[in-house]
């Protein structure tokens, strides 16, 4: 035992008297575990960690509904009723909806995170109130209406002033009345990553508070709620899911017209909800596959350059073998100088990692409501790098220790020994040039997402976003119905139009470039659908007077609504560009009509064409696209859409006084630029554009420590041969150029191999690249030049001891 | 220029310091050697014979003293110009041959000639004309590690002189080489010199010390004699350390 | 205690194949010292890293306190070597990462003495070499003889019947070198067998009697 005390202490100081080896392998192996560390936190928090607060966590279970097999969506209020009763294997079962709340404490309205559950909700999470108490089953009787409700921890610290009398309390949610009964303990804060609950409502409540009847509760056709359960004892998941599929078939049989299709799943419950596992999934799985490539492709290089340092140190292995090593006890000491290195490196690149994570943006997405994710060091990580430091250690250090202690004795005590470098050398060689290449492969693919990115700004998106702003008011919430919601934006708009530095304002149900769109099927007049389909496909949304112009869509034929497009006068509708071009070729669709599907359904004429517009991604080809005058089509959820001038610190207040005004309880999207708002759409590509600009810089220092050490390496090895060239009369720029060669040498056939591979991963990302050659000068340049840059600069350092040795005692090196 | 000495060291010191302790590997030497003569260096184990060889080979700078080499003062001067010197004016000769294992045994006496920036049939012409002198031209495509040691030796001498230098400075050039081989070195030694080359030669090898026209004998850094090649070879027969 | 028959070592190069023994063949009895002599490349070194088990790539007899070395397997010869050789090379081979002291135990180490007894015999070494303020020094902290020092000390610090001493004086002035050699001197009185390689006669004079070698041949006794 004191022996590998007295090894390490030996290490430590070993490593000392070479600080710029234990430097370059150090940092090597910190950024290799560090990613690996960094990206597994990521994993953990997202979908290894169980739900923080959460009693037993692993016996609780997600429910979901699916549809000709495929899916997992919310459920109709009645199916869930049969499931809970039917299914043994739940001990208890919840339903529940996210919903974001009007909120209001009698002074100005905000917007909160919430959600509406059933009673049992709390015992399925295992809950215990930290004030007060949760809800009653008599909370729950159908025909009640209770308004009770549970706040969270934070939120009565934050929001409530954290005061003793918090229970009994008034609150006015989406303008009703509620009073708080109880408030979730501290340690727990939702069940899903990124978003905290504020307040729960009965969902008894729903109904009310969207402005919808109890239909909800009967309808078995509505699928309007999710589904969560807490596992009997001794049930399994397995069997859950079994019981829910039979009890679905007996539904199927029971109910043909609304339930023929369905059938459920039951997945255990995670921090990302079920849904959204596969992806997530998908999307760490590939980034950890890079990274643990990242990885191996270092430890083979640090490995390398233990062997070239023990070639170093033939001499001494020799003569500690000559003084009667066993060779056991050399690779133990070897090994122990290894593992030092490999844990210093790891711990402070996990440290690194692993904070660097956890600074990510991704807490400022322009998203309406806040979302944050919890990359606190967790165990598991901690025990994932320690293993991986210890293991990658153990594997990569026995080898060199082993190859350095099987000498030939004699060659290396004398002076005229050859290594054995040969083939230790060549694949170092080979390692390092397969970093260069990995890095030239990532670092191509970060130069094609910064140049699609760059290109971003120059699609035409049909629309212009320059001295844009949006707000958004969710009538619904706001307790308005019928003709006081068309009143109240009716006179949003006169207020906003009236403020100076508006050139314009309008509302519309959707914008573009905001990753989403409404859909529904319309049936024009005078065009056969293909075989297959019942009607047209289209997007569509509501709009007020003036929305094209506010935007700046260019109108192409016909007109613009106008405000004598009311519910007095004939239906009409613009239509984009592509919807005429589809289904009227060759007109220009101006007095067609058209027929949107469902009950009832009036005909409406195309008054208006305008141009193409990008709706979810900057990536999207163009689809037939429906607007429809808001005059004729109320609808309770409009953003405010205005150009003004004068920058978003004079705009948005000037903005949210204007509505405001017109009620002072209103509670508003907060306010964004429509540059902001419309950089969802180029969200992926920035994304891509981030990780792989991360991992390709990355990438790169690790090829320039790799080259670095190689050609130091090498050179350390030709001193004499340095020394020689200098008795001919060598001039200092000739043994520079000698050392940059054998490292441009190195990368040379990483590059070559490379670059075919660039091509090749260009032409696989075409769809996202917008358009961007994959030949593109730019990347097939820029890139390749950058790396060869980095090596030459690799090399300086080597190259400028080369030129400073001193003749004499280079020929006297062996 | 007849009288005028080639090589003309006066009160040349070297002084090397390292951490605790300071070495005085030479003090104040004082030699002459003429254009033609084959003077030979001898001396016991770190009397300082290596380190007077690099200095006339203008690999190192004395501590103090001077070196006029062709009348022209070479002892202040910067690497790159030493450097100059060196590729136009020396050719070395090491124990361990030193030529360069991943070149040809023509790339290696052609390398000099490529640091001048001579055109390409000139420096051809060259590498012929040297490899022929020394009996070596037919294995110019080979590599050193086909040759035997003394064959390299050979290689090596080759590339001494195939720039045409003002001397030629050969530092043990039988040391690593047996009787036989070692005497067909200094046999090839003898016909440059008699051909007009300039030769310092450093050894202790006692069997080739009297080839030289005189000797000069180092102790501990310090001249102690110089005598002619008779005296010499009787000295060595007597025994070889002269102590003061 | 040493008996060779002849012991031959050649290596093939491009151009053949090269000797650098030849039928050597001879006995060193307990208790003497012996030097081998001979001008440079005449296989000296050669013969004595044989002697020495640090070269297993020869032909021919050796017989070491009757064993034979040339039918043993490299670890029972490492064992041989543990048990009863200690070698003394030329560039004193310390270790630089070590202290004077730890550089005196090393050997011990490998042969796993206990730390205590280790203690004591370094203790003992240091200071019947006189260089106890020297044993927290550094080799590169110490001038060439001072180093040479050491490197004896460490070859005797495990007891060895026997002391193999490659040119040992070689890199050193013309005082240190006499001393080391006085050194020897002294251990062989006190019974070790010694065998030196050295090619200055001065030194050659401290043995009991000389081998000349000669291009791989033994030439006088």
């Amino acid at each position: 035992m004191d022996q590998l005390l007295s090894d390490i202490r030996h290490a430590l100081r070993h490593l000392r008297r070479a600080p710029l080896f234990a430097l370059v392998a150090g940092t090597s192996l910190a950024i290799g575990v560090g990613v690996n560390a960094g990206l597994f936190s990521a994993v953990n928090a997202l979908l290894l960690r169980p739900v923080p607060g959460v009693d037993h966590p692993e016996r609780v279970v997600e429910v979901g509904r699916s549809n000709q097999g495929r899916g997992f969506d919310t459920f109709a209020y009645p199916d869930y009723l049969d499931l809970k009763s039917e299914v043994r294997a739940f001990r208890t079962a919840a339903a529940y909806t996210f919903d974001v709340f009007a909120y209001s404490d009698g002074g100005e309205g905000s917007r909160v995170t919430g959600m509406s559950v059933t009673p049992e909700y709390f015992s399925v999470m295992g809950l215990t109130p930290e004030r007060g108490r949760f809800f009653t089953a008599d909370e729950d009787a159908p025909g009640s209406r209770p308004t009770v409700a549970v706040v969270s921890h934070d939120f009565w610290m934050d929001r409530l002033g954290g005061g003793v009398d918090v229970v009994g309390k008034i609150i006015r949610i989406n303008r009703i009345a509620f009073q708080i009964v109880g408030v979730t303990p501290a340690d727990f804060r939702g069940q899903t990553t990124g978003v905290h609950p504020e307040v729960y409502v009965p969902l008894r409540m729903r109904p009310a508070l969207r402005n919808r009847g109890e239909e909800d509760f009967t309808n078995r056709g509505a699928s309007w709620h999710m589904m969560v359960a807490r596992l009997a004892p001794g049930a399994t998941v397995q069997e859950a899911d079994t019981q829910v599929k039979a009890v679905y078939a007996r539904l199927a049989q029971a109910y043909p017209r609304t339930n023929r299709n369905r059938s459920g799943a039951v997945v255990p419950l995670g921090l990302v909800p079920g849904p959204g596992r596969g992806p997530v999934k998908a999307f760490l799985s590939v980034l950890m596959g890079l990274a643990a490539l990242i990885l191996l492709v270092t430890c083979a290089n640090v490995a390398g350059m233990f062997v070239a340092r023990a070639s170093h140190r033939e001499k001494e292995i020799a003569v500690r073998l000559a003084l009667g090593a066993g060779r056991a006890r050399l690779v133990r000491q070897l090994l122990v100088e290894a593992l030092v290195v490999f844990a210093v490196g790891g711990v402070v690149g996990t440290a690194v990692g692993v904070m660097l994570v956890r600074s990510l943006p991704v807490n400022r997405l322009p998203l309406p409501i806040h979302v944050s994710i919890d990359l606190s060091p967790q165990a598991p990580v901690l025990a994932f790098a320690l293993a991986l430091t210890l293991g990658t250690g153990l594997l990569f250090g026995l080898l060199p220790a082993m190859q350095a202690t099987r000498l030939e004795l004699t060659d290396s005590l004398r002076d005229n020994g050859s290594t054995q470098g040969g083939r230790a050398g060549l694949m170092r060689r080979f390692f390092v040039g397969g970093q260069v290449g990995l890095s030239l492969v990532l670092l191509a693919s970060a130069g094609f997402f910064l140049r699609a990115l760059d290109r971003a700004g120059q699609v035409d998106t049909g629309f212009d976003p320059r001295d844009g702003y949006v707000t958004g008011i969710d009538l619904d919430l706001e307790g308005y119905r019928g003709e006081e919601s068309a009143a109240l934006q009716q006179r949003v708009l006169e207020r906003v139009r009236a403020l100076p530095g508006v050139e314009s304002a309008a509302m519309s149900a959707d914008l573009p470039l905001d990753m989403s769109r409404m859909g529904t099927g319309v049936m024009p007049e005078g065009w056969t659908p293909p075989e297959g389909q019942r009607g047209l496909g289209t997007d569509f949304t509501y709009v007020s007077t003036d929305y094209f112009a506010t935007l700046k869509i260019p109108i192409l034929h016909g007109r613009a609504f106008v405000e004598t497009d009311d519910v007095s006068s004939e239906p009409v509708i613009v239509v984009s560009r592509t919807f005429v071009d589809q289904v009227w070729p060759g007109e220009d669709g101006l007095g067609r009509q058209v027929q949107v599907e469902g009950d009832h359904e009036p005909w409406r004429t195309v008054v208006g064409v305008v141009a193409d517009v990008k709706g979810r991604f900057i990536t999207d080809r163009p689809e037939p696209m429906m607007y429809l005058p808001l005059e004729q089509n109320p609808h309770q959820r409009m953003d405010v859409v205005v150009r003004a001038k004068g920058g978003i610190a004079t705009v948005a207040p000037a903005l949210r006084s204007a509505i405001l005004g017109v009620d002072p309880s209103l509670s508003l999207n907060p306010v964004l630029s429509l540059e902001s708002s419309s950089s969802l759409g180029i969200f992926p590509q920035r994304l891509a554009a981030g990780l792989t600009t991360a991992l390709g810089s990355l990438a790169l220092l690790l090829s320039a420590l790799g080259v670095y050490g190689v050609v130091a390496y090498a050179l350390s090895r030709r001193v004499r041969e340095m020394g020689v060239r200098m008795a001919l009369g060598a001039g200092s720029t000739r043994l520079a150029l000698l050392v940059l060669r054998n490292g441009l040498g190195l990368a040379l056939p990483g590059m070559l191999l490379g670059l075919p591979a660039i091509v090749v991963l260009g032409f696989v990302l075409r769809a996202f690249l917008l358009g961007l050659s994959p030949l593109d000068p730019v990347a097939l340049v820029v890139v390749p030049g950058t790396l060869l840059i980095t090596v030459a600069a690799a090399c300086a350092a080597p190259a400028r001891r080369a030129v400073r040795l001193h003749p004499m005692e280079a020929l006297r090196s062996e | 220029m007849a009288g005028e000495a080639l090589i003309h060291l006066d009160g040349l010191s070297k002084v090397f310091y390292t951490e605790e302790v300071e070495t005085h590997a030479l003090s104040n030497i004082a030699l002459r050697i003429q254009t033609g003569e084959f003077v030979s260096i001898a001396g016991p184990s770190g009397c300082g014979k290596t380190t007077l060889l690099s200095i006339l080979g203008l690999l190192d700078s004395p501590t103090a003293g001077k070196y006029l080499l062709d009348a022209e003062p070479v002892e202040n001067l910067s690497a790159s110009q030493r450097a100059k010197i060196r590729n136009q004016a020396i050719g070395f000769i090491f124990q361990a041959f030193n030529l360069i294992g991943d070149l040809t045994v023509y790339e290696n006496v052609e390398l000099p000639l490529t640091y001048r920036g001579m055109a390409g049939s000139e420096r051809k012409e060259r590498v012929q004309a040297a490899l022929e002198r020394v009996g070596m031209a037919h294995r110019m495509g080979h590599y050193p590690s086909q040759l035997s040691g003394g064959q390299q030796q050979r290689v090596a001498v080759a590339r001494a002189i195939v720039g045409k230098p003002l001397i030629l400075l050969a530092d043990e050039p039988t040391g690593n080489l047996d009787s036989k081989n070692g005497n067909a070195v200094m046999d090839l030694l003898k016909e440059l010199h008699n051909d007009g080359a300039t030769i310092c030669m450093v050894t202790h090898d006692p069997r080739y010390a009297h080839v030289a026209d005189r000797s000069v004998h180092l102790f501990d850094g310090q001249i102690v004699s110089e005598d002619d090649a008779r005296r010499a070879q009787a000295l060595e027969e007597s025994g070889f350390d002269v102590a003061h | 205690m040493i008996r060779l028959r002849d012991i031959e070592k050649s290596f093939k190069t491009g151009a053949g194949e090269t000797f650098v023994l030849r039928r050597i063949s001879g006995e060193v009895q307990k208790g003497e010292f012996v030097t081998i002599m001979g001008p440079s490349g005449a296989g000296k070194s050669t013969l004595l890293s044989i002697l020495g088990m640090l070269d297993g790539d020869w032909r021919g007899e050796y017989y070491l306190f009757g064993e034979p070395v040339h039918a043993m397997k490299p670890r029972a010869r490492i064992e041989l070597n543990k048990r009863y050789i200690g070698f003394v090379f030329q560039q004193y081979h310390l270790l630089d990462d070590l202290t004077v002291y730890e550089n005196l135990e090393i050997p011990l180490s490998y042969r796993n003495v206990k730390r205590k007894e280790r203690e004591a015999i370094v203790a003992d070494a240091l200071d019947r070499f006189q260089i106890v303020g020297k044993k927290d020094l550094y080799p590169s902290q110490l001038s060439g003889g001072q180093q040479q020092l050491v490197a004896v000390a460490r070859a005797i610090i495990a007891e060895p019947s026997m002391i193999l001493a490659d040119e040992p004086t070689g890199s050193l002035h013309s005082s240190q070198g006499r001393m080391i050699m006085d050194l020897l001197k002294q251990l062989n009185r006190e019974g070790t067998t010694i065998v030196q390689v050295t090619h200055n006669e001065e030194y050659a004079a401290y043995g009991d009697r000389i081998i000349q070698l000669r291009d791989g041949w033994i030439v006088e006794e």
